[in-house]
């Protein structure tokens, strides 16, 4: 596992995950309790995709220096902005390698807000948490037209 | 002779009143009318805007200052609940998942994917005398040129923002947390502008009317921004909720519970085997 920097993506996700949600007394919640200023990256075995709404969650088991294993859980966008964003039901299933990217829950629980996850194919699967809207990498959807969501300069001003 | 100039002459003026009568018609009232409106209809609209506002200017009652005085900030969305419930107007629409349009002469409806509802707008009608109440409200509207008026009323149990703490909410996206959630009053009237600032920006521009909270009209900060999405991506979603096993919501405590992944994987997975 490793830290790495805060990324603007990693903001619009915390937004989207609000957004993209919708309130269960079990399901959703704030972003609050995640740190965006930090992400983690670990690799694991799958032990569960989830994909369902207001949020999809994956759950990994990790195996640690040690040798002890942990069980953490990425909580990522709801199916129909996944399914926007490239993702599938099918992407994952138990038993599959892959490495994993999130912001990580403050208090230190194993639970991130998923960015990214790598398949074994080496496949790259992006934003997950709330899935990003067209263009949130900066660069323009496929026929959309659209700005960066969540941009500095299209984001509503103060008032 | 005269006999036939009578009949000309009603047929005439038959005539007359008829296109009178049919250029009286307001656009949204007949099918070929799609061709005349903006087009809000192709494809879905993805909101760019925060759902929560920055801090407002507008001048509070006595009424909401007392209870702002004794607000508990909460760390969760405060409309969190059982089975998904629906924040209701205006938040709903805010939220990350997209709005699509459909249309039929005398109506607009959205589908608002993220709680799977679909809201509609009846065209240039009148207000229910008693409507009941509704999370989405009772809705009316009409064009004004390129733009979509839509004035609501009759709301159920939905959640107002009063405004932010003190100090927070200055970000260009304002979180739960930074916000002072409250109830609305009985006459809660909402007024949306709706208009394309280019074929694939769509604003919404909200006016609350409550006089339980605020002594003038709120205007939303600058309107909320849609984005459109086309072909695969502009195609709506089916939204079910259905992760009741995942986290927990303390009501009391107003946050969620994180449990340890262990445990809930246990949990799913156990479920999985039945």
């Amino acid at each position: 596992m490793n830290l790495h920097g805060s990324t603007r993506l990693l903001g619009l996700l915390t937004v989207l995950l609000l957004g993209s949600a919708a309130f269960p007394v079990s399901a959703h919640h704030s972003a609050a309790p995640f740190d965006m200023s930090k992400s983690v990256s670990m690799q694991g075995t799958v032990e569960k995709w989830l994909w369902a709404n207001p949020h999809s969650w994956l759950y990994v088991r990790v195996e640690k220096a040690d040798g002890t294993q942990e069980v953490w859980g990425f909580e990522g966008g709801s199916t129909g902005m996944l399914a926007r964003s490239g993702w599938n039901a099918a992407d994952m299933k138990p038993g599959d390698k892959v490495t994993v990217t999130a912001a990580p829950e403050r208090t230190g629980n194993h639970i991130g807000l998923l960015n990214q996850v790598q398949l074994a194919n080496g496949r790259i699967l992006n934003a997950g948490a709330g899935a990003p809207p067209p263009g949130a990498d900066g660069s323009p959807p496929p026929g959309a037209g659209a700005p960066p969501p969540g941009a500095p300069n299209s984001a509503p001003a103060p008032r | 002779m005269n006999r036939q100039k009578f009949l000309l002459a009603t047929a005439l003026c038959s005539a007359m009143l008829c296109l009178s009568a049919a250029a009286a018609e307001p656009l949204g009232s007949k099918w070929s009318d799609i061709s005349k409106l903006p087009d809000f209809f192709s494809g879905n609209w993805q909101s760019m805007s925060s759902f929560l506002d920055n801090p407002s200017k507008v001048p509070l009652t006595a009424a909401a200052q007392a209870y702002i005085a004794h607000y508990k900030p909460i760390e969760d969305i405060p409309f969190a609940g059982p089975t998904c419930k629906t924040p209701g107007m205006p938040i709903v629409q805010r939220l990350g998942s997209p709005l699509k349009f459909f249309y039929e002469p005398g109506m607009i409806a959205i589908y608002i994917e993220n709680s799977s509802m679909t809201r509609f707008i009846k065209l240039n009608g009148q207000h229910s005398a008693r409507p009941n109440p509704t999370f989405l409200g009772e809705s009316i509207g009409h064009f004004e040129g390129d733009t979509l008026v839509v004035d609501s009323v009759g709301f159920d149990d939905t959640l107002l923002q009063y405004g932010d703490l003190p100090g927070r909410g200055t970000g260009p996206f304002v979180l739960p947390p930074e916000v002072i959630f409250g109830p609305h009053g009985p006459n809660l009237r909402m007024v949306e502008r709706l208009r394309l600032l280019d074929p694939d920006t769509l604003e919404d521009q909200l006016t609350i009317y409550d006089d339980t909270v605020w002594t003038q009209p709120y205007v939303a900060s600058s309107g909320r921004i849609f984005k459109r999405n086309r072909g695969e991506n502009g195609w709506p979603h089916e939204w079910v909720c259905n992760t009741a096993e995942t986290l927990i919501y303390d009501p009391i405590q107003g946050k969620t519970i994180q449990e340890d992944p262990a445990q809930v994987l246990k949990r799913l997975q156990q479920k999985d085997s039945h």
